[in-house]
């Protein structure tokens, strides 16, 4: 193989061969994106209260992303990166359970209870709140 | 009847005072999980055993805590629970 064969060889290759790298540092970038060094931000909160209400946010979104930030202040004066990191990653995922805890403490504990006394949902008063009281 | 998460949760504010979320999840032994705590604490504040105040300085996380404590409501149920549980514990044995 001559040298004008190889370059011409290289060039067929290396379009192909960008694109690959790029999509492979793809999930890097948004992995990095996740799991950078900042404490985490409360923008998933603004938008959770705009799904389950300003008490919700308040009371339960809100308090929960400043915990995640107490524990990253902590983290940070320690000069714990690795946890810092840890806490950025857990913060989304904490939320999306307290989320699925407040829908399923809102819906399905009412249904349930109504079931159990045999009740419509709509008839339930205060008093019903819990079956087994 | 208290569920075993309310059951720790009032224990904790019983014996301790008032506390925030993330002091009952360190201060419960895994028993309490940081993605239902607020939950838990928002039924049990519809139920009437525990209330609440917002912290008037922010601390270091810059959001303004809620603080909680038992309610009169909750002190009686906690004690009657834990009755329960002794003697449960006792004729078993």
């Amino acid at each position: 193989m001559n040298a004008a064969a190889g370059i011409e060889l290289l060039r067929m290759v290396s379009r192909p061969l960008k694109i690959l790298v790029w999509f492979g540092r793809l999930p890097l970038k948004v992995f990095g994106w996740f799991g950078r060094l900042r404490p985490p931000g409360s923008r998933t909160a603004h938008l959770l209260s705009l799904l389950f209400g300003r008490r919700a946010a308040e009371r339960i979104f809100a308090q929960t992303i400043a915990d995640a930030r107490e524990e990253w202040v902590e983290a940070a004066a320690r000069g714990d990166e690795r946890k810092q990191r840890a806490i950025r990653w857990r913060t989304p995922l904490v939320l999306v359970f307290a989320a699925v805890a407040f829908v399923l403490a809102k819906f399905a504990s009412p249904i349930t209870n109504a079931l159990k006394i045999g009740k419509g949902v709509g008839e339930l008063g205060p008093g019903d709140d819990d079956a087994e009281h | 009847m208290l569920s075993s998460k309310e059951f720790a949760v009032l224990r904790a504010l019983i014996d301790n005072g008032e506390k925030y979320g993330l002091e009952l999840v360190r201060e419960s032994d895994g028993v309490l999980k940081r993605g239902t705590i607020y939950v838990l604490l928002e039924r049990m504040t519809d139920k009437g055993y525990v209330e609440s105040r917002q912290e008037k300085n922010p601390t270091v996380s810059g959001l303004p805590r809620r603080l909680y404590k038992p309610t009169g409501l909750g002190e009686r149920v906690y004690e009657m629970t834990a009755q329960w549980n002794a003697e449960l514990a006792g004729g078993v044995a």
